[in-house]
């Protein structure tokens, strides 16, 4: 019988069809090794653990997204002028990395532990390339109009090439948010 | 000052429409007007976060078997209810009132559950869905 929603593989093994056995799994088998796996299904079972990963992921977005859009404003020049723009981040980054930790943590140990739900869904997937477009965002920033921030470090209203880079870093992530919330509503 | 409440009006905005699609997630994926209710048989039961899901075999007067799956709160909510996973054990014969997914699938929110020996159980993931598992009160 076929259920209504259901996450487990039913191909044929390549033994039972006389095809040579592949070594490497693909990445559906991967996930689907994973939600079977033992702390897999623990904590995708759990009273407490499960809530407990899940609420500090959200949490977490305060540390995390709340000092991204503080040193955000300030590359757009919409922000905490009085500092350079060197001197805000040295505010903002202890609290901002304790903030990304967090997420990559639970974000991973969420991941573990519905492996399959994340592989069927589309806004997982929608979320993944964010995250890897915001990481090229901040690579391109440093690489490019970064090397000159002793030129504009003081300046109010910094060059455009930092404004552009904080205006896509705080889109980036208010859609990073908004799809991973968005994971919910999904059957 | 002005600049705060212009980055705090953008995110109320932001975050307000947004919002707009969804409270709950019952009231984004199931329809409380359209009530599903079954008699049928629990095939599976996935007792999982961020919300469990059980498969109930139901058979129409011709004989055709359909399987309804219905979602409920996570274990964590349903255990502080008193409902832990041996409640809904395989082979049960079960009454389910739920809210048909909006999709139309044979899917719905599993709200209100009566056992063989009379017992009923509420197993929703929140205190305020459904109009079928209210009228019953």
């Amino acid at each position: 019988m076929a259920f209504a929603r259901s996450s487990t593989s039913n191909r044929l093994s390549n033994a039972s069809t006389g095809r040579p056995e592949r070594t490497t799994m693909s990445l559906h088998e991967f996930c689907q090794w994973l939600q079977d796996s033992y702390y897999s299904t623990a904590i995708r079972e759990s009273v407490w653990v499960f809530p407990i990963i899940e609420g500090s992921h959200v949490l977490a977005l305060g540390l995390s997204l709340g000092t991204v859009l503080w040193f955000d404003l300030r590359l757009l020049g919409f922000g905490f002028r009085r500092l350079s723009v060197s001197e805000t981040f040295i505010y903002v980054r202890p609290w901002m990395f304790t903030g990304f930790a967090i997420m990559v943590v639970t974000g991973i140990l969420l991941f573990f532990s519905l492996p399959m739900r994340c592989y069927q869904s589309t806004f997982f997937a929608i979320k993944l390339v964010l995250l890897l477009f915001a990481g090229i965002n901040v690579a391109v920033f440093h690489s490019t109009i970064d090397r000159r921030r002793a030129e504009w470090d003081r300046d109010l209203v910094p060059p455009l090439g930092a404004r552009i880079a904080g205006g896509l870093s705080l889109a980036v992530w208010i859609l990073v948010v908004t799809v991973g919330r968005l994971m919910a509503y999904t059957l | 000052m002005a600049r705060s409440l212009v980055v705090f009006v953008a995110m109320i905005l932001g975050v307000w429409g947004a919002n707009l699609a969804a409270h709950h997630a019952e009231a984004a994926q199931f329809d409380a007007a359209k009530p599903v209710n079954v008699t049928g048989t629990i095939a599976k039961v996935e007792w999982t976060n961020p919300h469990i899901w059980f498969y109930v075999n139901v058979t129409d007067n011709a004989g055709k078997v359909t399987t309804w799956g219905f979602s409920g709160g996570p274990p964590g909510m349903l255990l502080r209810r008193g409902i832990t996973r041996d409640v809904l054990k395989i082979g049960t014969v079960v009454h389910v009132q739920g809210s048909r997914a909006k999709d139309g699938s044979n899917n719905a929110s599993g709200e209100r559950v009566t056992l063989p020996d009379g017992r009923n159980v509420f197993t929703a993931s929140a205190e305020d869905v459904g109009t079928a598992s209210q009228q019953q009160r």
